[in-house]
């Protein structure tokens, strides 16, 4: 059951042909070829495959994609400015060297990017707690908290500014 | 896992009527965030060749929670949508305690809390949260609107009183009587063993009388354990009539724990298992009581005033 859908990610209308069993997962990665969102546990409860839906985070493992054709749908690749600078948030994550091997980091944006939105200044155990859907299983978690405080710093420092 | 799912048809109804002509015309099932069908579809626990989705059908996002009228959760209305309400903390604290404390968070912003308490799943939590706060299933079908009491909601594991074809339109809760307060906990992952179950939870209500140093009602519920959450009546009945204190509690819980049946074999994982259940219990219709006893609302004091000057 083949079927025409329109997606918004990152502020763009993408068209596509989409069949009804397919996660939202499924279509970023091999049909809009947006393959930042990473698939690793395919049941919801790794967080590698966050991207946000109308602001908030979600599996897009466990969400089928026709279901999120009514939602604006932002994912890692539209953190950067169009040029390619890095938002504060990745910018952090690199000089904290937030990443070891990587896999979780673009789930572990996406959850930051919506809580920074939602809480400018969180305390670290805010951090954690919203954080604590995505899993990591090399950096021990603290250089990711440390990143996020201090992106949650400067923009702080750039919006006084 | 990581395995694709396979193809089903898969139709978008606009109104309830239509979802109901399509579910009886293709035998469909219904979906609304997909978080308990789509990994079970993806484990071929379930092979549904038809999805009826309820995303787009109009009627079914009533969120009303208030101290005079009750709850009123439609079945669109996702988990996380209570957190920010302050009557949902205050007055039905049970059921926001249970969607604040959802794992992984993401969960709250997908899931739905009627595909929740849909699922039948046992060792979910908002059905034991909605059971102590006397929750109603809000029903309508081809056969015409009904009221299910989740008492008698869950019929066996993964199976509801639903007939198919019947849509939850809303899920209710009655208002508060005065000087009550309720509280859910859980135990996450006190799994030792494959027959283990992952976790426990429980959930209390507690009515204080009008000076507030005796118990005149109460309800006890305890979940994950068995195929559905239920309610203990011998616990209840100890909580009644009397003041509430440590040692009352101390006894509730181990009422509940009289009428438990061993899950496993092995004595050292229930020993474990029954003192956690133990605790929490205590702990759960502790707080219920101290909340029923310390709550106070400056806005409900005033609107009763208005209404007595009138
Ligand atoms: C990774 C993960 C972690 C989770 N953690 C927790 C947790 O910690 N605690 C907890 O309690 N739950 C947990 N859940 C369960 C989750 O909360 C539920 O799966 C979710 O709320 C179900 O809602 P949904 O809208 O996605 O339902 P769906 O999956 O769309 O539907 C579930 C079932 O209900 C039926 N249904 C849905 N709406 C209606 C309706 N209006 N009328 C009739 N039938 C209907 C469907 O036919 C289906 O059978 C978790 C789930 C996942 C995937």
């Amino acid at each position: 059951m083949k079927m025409l859908a329109t997606f918004n990610v990152n502020g763009r209308d993408y068209d596509t042909v989409i069949e009804p069993h397919m996660t939202l997962a499924d279509v970023l990665r091999d049909k809009l070829r947006l393959t930042g969102t990473k698939r690793a546990c395919t049941a919801g409860n790794c967080g590698a495959c966050t991207v946000l839906a109308d602001e908030d985070p979600i599996c897009s493992c466990i969400t089928l994609a026709v279901l999120a054709r009514d939602k604006r749908i932002e994912t890692v690749e539209g953190l950067a400015a169009p040029g390619g600078a890095l938002s504060p948030l990745q910018d952090a994550f690199v000089k904290n060297n937030a990443a070891q091997c990587g896999f979780c980091t673009a789930g572990m944006l996406m959850t930051a990017q919506a809580q920074l939105r939602d809480n400018p200044r969180p305390t670290r155990e805010e951090v954690k707690q919203s954080i604590s859907g995505n899993i990591c299983r090399c950096t021990g978690y603290v250089k990711i908290v440390d990143a996020i405080m201090q992106a949650a710093e400067e923009i702080q420092a750039a919006e006084g500014a | 896992m990581g395995r694709v799912l396979l193809p089903f048809a898969y139709h978008e109804p606009k109104t309830v009527a239509e979802a109901m002509e399509l579910a009886k015309r293709d035998a469909g099932t219904y979906i609304m965030g997909g978080c308990t069908l789509v990994p079970s579809l993806r484990r071929r626990q379930r092979r549904d060749k038809c999805l009826i989705s309820l995303a787009r059908v109009e009627g079914l996002d009533d969120f009303g929670i208030h101290p005079k009228s009750g709850l009123r959760i439609g079945a669109k209305v996702v988990a996380s949508a209570l957190l920010p309400n302050i009557w949902a903390g205050k007055r039905f604290a049970a059921l926001h305690e249970a969607c604040e404390q959802l794992y992984p968070p993401h969960i709250g912003n997908m899931g739905s809390v009627v595909g929740n308490l849909c699922s039948a799943v046992p060792y979910f939590d908002l059905p034991t949260a909605a059971l102590a706060l006397d929750g109603e299933m809000h029903v309508t079908g081809p056969d015409g609107d009904r009221v299910i009491a989740l008492e008698e909601f869950y019929v066996a594991k993964f199976q509801t009183a639903l007939k198919p074809g019947e849509i939850v339109t809303h899920l209710f809760c009655q208002p508060y009587k005065p000087d009550t307060g309720s509280s859910f906990k859980k135990i996450y992952r006190s799994r030792r063993t494959i027959e283990d179950l992952h976790k426990i939870n429980a959930a209390a209500m507690v009515t204080l009388d009008e000076e507030r140093d005796r118990i005149i009602d109460a309800r006890v519920v305890l979940g994950s354990w068995g195929h559905r959450p239920n309610r203990y009546r011998a616990a209840e009945a100890a909580l009644i009539g009397n003041a509430p204190n440590f040692d009352l509690f101390v006894a509730a819980a181990e009422a509940v724990t009289a009428e438990l049946l061993p899950a496993t074999d092995m004595d050292w994982v229930e020993k474990t298992r029954f003192a956690q259940a133990r605790v929490l219990l205590r702990d759960t219709i502790a707080q219920a009581a101290s909340r029923a006893k310390s709550r106070h609302d400056p806005f409900e004091d005033a609107t009763e005033m208005l209404e007595d000057a009138r």
